[in-house]
């Protein structure tokens, strides 16, 4: 059997520097090894460090999701330090977060995986582009690359939410061991209101037909190259005025995550009735987690600081 | 059009029917700006960049596209050629690598080499590798070099690119080092954790319009980072009547808290961020000096007053 090596680097449109290493035996991908070709050493820089400096300093982790490092590191100190959190510092703890997460599923959708299935226009930006597989027809094609363009200012308007209560982002600053350093006023709880609705529009108008669309059109790209489903969620959001660690010795493979993670396991392998693509794809979570911010943000109105 | 034409204009056009009168400002409007295309600001040519990711957390480039007015399509519309960039580009692989040798030598001379990261020196500098040519490793300081000999400009994005940031901070295992170490020539430093995009976005409208921009002592824009963000902060009365935080969230002066604000020169207090309309002081949150070249290590403890910090930095 001839074996062929094809080293695919650099790949682009991502956080961060990435090559792969195929092994291809006939036609067939026998192995694919990932390399992150960039090192910094954050666990050697944090050691030595004063521990509450790990809130502000994990963030540098990554730029598309510092908020996720930053809100790890004040949950911990939470835990260590047995924080008491306000229940509105909590919520808009959850605001901040979810806010980071929308502004990353947008510019990871468009951004960073459109140019894959659409023809983009013809500027120095898009040029080499990979056009051997793309299949939608040229009016869909020009509204996705509209789509392309809105989508800016979709993610921009997210981390407006975010910079609102979090004084900048990436990397922003209030959201901190103890609570959130910013009070939910009127007037910000009325702006993000205002943002939020924009970004529900370009969600529900846009990003969630764009996502059916390659969905319905690339649908055989499900099953290429299928992994083992090694996976594994301990929770996002925190509620509660007690900040539960994730995965402290006695959270973690207790028996009742066993049996959370066996379920969870078979539901991935073998899809029941109604648990098609659309379960599987990241507008399902951009929903949820649209909906988790307007109901936060609603109870908030009205709430002294 | 003289000012008397224009007052001929419309005192015979103000009674006739239809929108004559606007149609006819219109027209001269129009015609005003055709004539004025050859002057200043309005004839610019993009600019041609390269854009080099290394040792950072791709914070720059996510800041990049928090850009307001005008937003990232506009950017890249009317300011920049951008002929390659691992975060934005449509093509990949060998395809991208092609983009690469095509811009470096089809507009060698011209083009600005933006570098986003630290560069790692140690082992070669196999710590940070932009692509793999076949087996052999296109190290960040082997393309770097190459290319800061090519540019027209060098602008290191960044407090990384900078001065080394905190992919420099101690003890830097990887011994990353700014760009201006490996390049030897003048680097336009466009620093911040990450760089506000007015910052980036302002450089680059300086570049199109009027060339380089005037450096402070470290390198950077001076129209950004001259002055201390402890000069123009909007809590300096508090500082000024002794009036200290107790903790984060209150409204009095940070710098019990650790601001080190009187020594990191930045304009973040008028200039905000995201469609300006926060900073970490106005979220009642110390500046930890983001832009300096001693961030973040001289920062640290972020929570520290300054002149402690010193003191309990020893530690580390």
């Amino acid at each position: 059997m001839s074996r062929k090596f094809v080293m695919f680097s650099p790949v682009t449109r991502l956080s961060g520097l990435l090559s792969v290493e195929v092994t291809m035996e006939e036609d067939v991908v026998a192995e694919a090894n990932v390399k992150g070709t960039l090192f910094r050493g954050f666990e050697w820089i944090m050691q030595g460090r004063h521990i509450r400096d790990a809130i502000y300093m994990t963030q540098r982790v990554c730029g598309i999701c510092s908020m996720a490092h930053g809100a790890c590191a004040s949950y911990l100190l939470d835990d260590l330090y047995d924080n008491e959190i306000s229940e509105n510092g909590q919520l808009l703890r959850n605001i901040m977060y979810a806010s980071d997460f929308l502004q990353n599923h947008i510019r990871h959708f468009y951004l960073f995986s459109m140019p894959d299935f659409v023809r983009m226009p013809d500027r120095p930006l898009f040029q080499g582009q990979d056009l051997s597989d793309l299949r939608l027809n040229p009016r869909d094609n020009e509204t996705l690359v509209g789509h392309y363009f809105e989508a800016i200012k979709a993610a921009q308007e997210s981390h407006q939410i975010l910079t609102l209560f979090g004084g900048k982002a990436p990397h922003q600053h209030s959201f901190v061991e103890g609570g959130v350093a910013v009070a939910p006023t009127a007037d910000k709880i009325n702006q993000a209101m205002a943002l939020i609705d924009n970004i529900r529009c370009f969600v529900r108008d846009r990003m969630v037909p764009d996502t059916d669309l390659l969905a319905r059109v690339y649908r055989d790209y499900f099953s290429i190259g299928v992994t083992p489903a090694r996976l594994i969620s301990f929770g996002l959001f925190r509620f509660g005025p007690k900040t539960k660690p994730f995965c402290g010795k006695e959270v973690c493979w207790t028996k009742a995550d066993l049996a959370w993670w066996t379920q969870a396991r078979s539901m991935r392998r073998s899809p029941g009735p109604g648990f098609g693509y659309r379960e599987s794809n990241s507008t399902t979570r951009i929903w949820v987690i649209l909906i988790a911010i307007t109901r936060v943000l609603k109870p908030l109105v009205g709430r002294p600081g | 059009m003289l000012q008397g034409d224009f007052e001929r204009l419309c005192t015979e056009l103000k009674h006739s029917p239809g929108n004559q009168l606007s149609r006819a400002i219109f027209d001269v409007l129009e015609l005003k700006r055709a004539e004025n295309s050859q002057g200043l600001g309005a004839h610019k040519e993009k600019l041609p960049v390269i854009w080099i990711e290394t040792n950072d957390s791709g914070d720059n480039n996510i800041s990049f596209m928090n850009t307001t007015y005008p937003y990232l399509d506009g950017v890249f519309q009317d300011m920049i050629d951008l002929l390659y960039s691992n975060t934005f580009m449509a093509a990949q692989g060998l395809d991208a690598l092609e983009a690469l040798q095509n811009a470096a030598k089809g507009y060698a001379g011209e083009f600005v080499l933006v570098v986003e990261g630290a560069i790692p020196v140690r082992d070669n500098g196999l710590y940070s590798i932009i692509a793999y040519a076949g087996h052999e490793p296109l190290t960040a300081l082997k393309v770097v070099s190459l290319l800061g000999a090519l540019a027209k400009y060098v602008v290191a994005v960044g407090t990384c690119a900078s001065f080394g940031g905190p992919s420099a901070a101690k003890p830097n295992v990887a011994s990353n080092v700014p760009v201006s170490d490996i390049v030897r020539r003048d680097v336009i430093k466009v620093s911040g954790c990450p760089v506000n995009p007015d910052w980036f976005v302002g450089t680059l409208a300086h570049l199109q319009l009027f060339g380089v921009p005037r450096l402070d002592e470290v390198g950077r824009p001076a129209m950004f980072y001259e002055f201390t963000v402890h000069r123009h902060c909007q809590r300096r009365s508090y500082f000024d009547r002794n009036e200290f935080a107790e903790k984060l969230g209150d409204i009095e002066c940070m710098f019990s808290q650790g601001c080190v604000g009187p020594k990191t020169g930045s304009d973040c207090p008028y200039r905000l961020w995201v469609n300006h309309v926060s900073w970490p002081v106005k979220a009642n949150t110390p500046c930890i000096g983001c832009t300096n070249p001693d961030f973040p290590d001289g920062s640290s403890p972020f929570f520290v007053p300054m002149p402690q910090k010193s003191q309990r930095r020893t530690n580390l």
